[in-house]
C-alpha cells in the first residue's frame, strides 16, 4: 500500500486511493505502468520501488498520473514533463463548438497524461469567422436583412520526445473516440539517419535518368503536361499542313 | 433538387469543360503563343471556334441544389440566399448561427 503524498498539483481521489491500494496487492500494476512509459530512462513514470520490512513509498505525481485510474478526468489533466524537448508531432484540434472542443481537448490531454507522452498546454491560434448577410426575405425587401456567421475555434497541441510507436497508438486512441464535431489533424516529424540527403539526391537521379515525372514510358500525367504535349502535337500538324499550303500555292504559281 | 431546364445546360456545361478541358487548352496555348508563325496560330484559333458552348467554362453558372436559382447564391452550400436563411435558422448548415456582436 503506497502512503499518501500531499503534493500540490493533484490530490488522489478516493476511487482513485482504493485502486492503488487494489493494484499495489497485485504485481500486475507495475507491469503495466511500465509497458506504457514512453522512454524506459525515465525514472519519474516508474513506479517507486518497495523494498522490504520498510514505510511504503510516497505515491509520485508522475507515477500517479500514468495509472489508468477511474475518476481522475474529474481533476485538471497532469503534463508530463518533457525529458528533451524534442517535438515529435503536433495535434491540431478544430470545431465550429467551443463546449465540444474544450472537451475534447480535457479527454486528449488525460490520454497523453495516462501514455506518458509529453504534452504542452494547448494553445489557442486564432478564430476563423465567416459573416453572411442575407435578405430576410424570398423577393424584394433588401431594407430587412440578417447577419449569420461559423466560427471556427482552434487549438493546437505539440508532443515531445515520445518514441515513433507510442505517438501512434496516442493518435489512434484519440481517433478511435473521435467526438462528433471536432476535427483533429495530426503533422509528425521523424528523425532521418544522417546521410539522408545523399540517398535523396540518387532518388532524384535515377528517376530523370527513367524520364522524370513522366515515368518510363514517357507518359504525361498532370494536366499542364497533357496540356503541353497536346499542343507541340497541334504545333507540328499545323506546320505542317501550312508548308503543303504554301508549296501548293507556289506551284500554283509558277504554272 | 428541382430540374428545371436552367439547371439541365449547367449540368451539360459542367460535363462538356469537363471533357474538352485539355484540348481547348492545348488549342489556346497555340493560339495565344507569341513565338509561333501567324498560320499556325491563325488555324488553332480557327479550330478553337469550332468547339461548342457547352465546352466554354464561361457557361458554367452557381446554381442553387434546391431551387435552381440563378441569382444571390451562396457557392459554400450551392444554396440561394433565401434557402440558405431557412436551412440555416432550422440548424440544418453545420456550425452556422446567428450572428450578434
Amino acid at each position: 500500500m503506497y502512503s499518501l503524498s500531499t503534493s500540490r498539483l493533484a490530490r488522489p481521489c478516493r476511487s482513485a486511493l482504493a485502486f492503488v491500494s487494489r493494484s499495489a496487492r497485485t504485481p500486475l500494476a507495475r507491469v503495466r505502468a511500465q509497458s506504457t512509459t514512453s522512454i524506459s530512462q525515465n525514472p519519474s513514470s516508474h513506479p517507486p520501488p518497495i523494498a522490504q520490512n520498510e514505510q511504503p513509498p510516497a505515491l509520485t505525481e508522475p507515477f500517479f498520473a500514468s495509472q489508468i485510474v477511474h475518476g481522475r478526468s474529474l481533476l485538471k489533466p497532469y503534463h508530463h514533463p518533457p525529458t528533451h524537448h524534442i517535438p515529435v508531432a503536433l495535434l491540431h484540434f478544430r470545431s465550429h463548438h467551443l463546449n465540444l472542443l474544450n472537451l475534447y481537448m480535457h479527454f486528449a490531454q488525460h490520454a497523453a497524461a495516462a501514455l506518458a507522452v509529453p504534452v504542452t498546454n494547448p494553445a489557442s491560434l486564432p478564430t476563423q469567422r465567416r459573416l453572411w448577410t442575407v435578405i430576410k426575405g424570398p423577393f424584394v425587401h433588401k431594407k430587412a436583412q440578417e447577419n449569420f456567421e461559423r466560427k471556427t475555434h482552434k487549438r493546437v497541441v505539440k508532443v515531445y520526445d515520445a518514441d515513433q510507436g507510442v505517438v501512434d497508438k496516442l493518435v489512434a486512441y484519440l481517433e478511435h473516440h473521435e467526438l462528433a464535431g471536432v476535427g483533429l489533424r495530426v503533422v509528425r516529424w521523424h528523425r532521418a539517419p544522417v546521410g539522408v540527403g545523399a540517398l535523396t539526391m540518387e532518388a532524384m537521379k535515377g528517376q530523370l535518368r527513367r524520364g522524370g515525372a513522366e515515368g518510363r514510358k514517357g507518359e504525361a500525367v498532370t494536366t499542364g503536361q497533357k496540356v503541353k504535349k497536346l499542343g507541340e502535337r497541334i504545333v507540328a500538324e499545323e506546320t505542317k499542313a501550312a508548308k503543303a499550303k504554301e508549296e501548293a500555292g507556289d506551284a500554283a504559281k509558277k504554272s | 433538387m428541382s430540374k428545371n431546364i436552367r439547371v439541365l445546360r449547367d449540368i451539360k456545361a459542367r460535363n462538356g469543360v469537363n471533357a474538352h478541358e485539355i484540348t481547348r487548352r492545348a488549342y489556346l496555348y497555340v493560339a495565344r503563343n507569341q513565338t509561333l508563325p501567324p498560320s499556325v496560330r491563325y488555324q488553332a484559333q480557327l479550330q478553337l471556334n469550332t468547339f461548342g458552348r457547352y465546352t466554354r467554362p464561361s457557361t458554367v453558372k452557381n446554381r442553387c441544389s434546391e431551387t435552381g436559382r440563378g441569382r444571390g447564391i451562396i457557392g459554400e452550400f450551392a444554396l440561394s440566399r433565401y434557402q440558405f436563411r431557412l436551412k440555416a435558422l432550422a440548424g440544418e448548415l453545420p456550425g452556422v448561427v446567428k450572428a450578434s456582436w
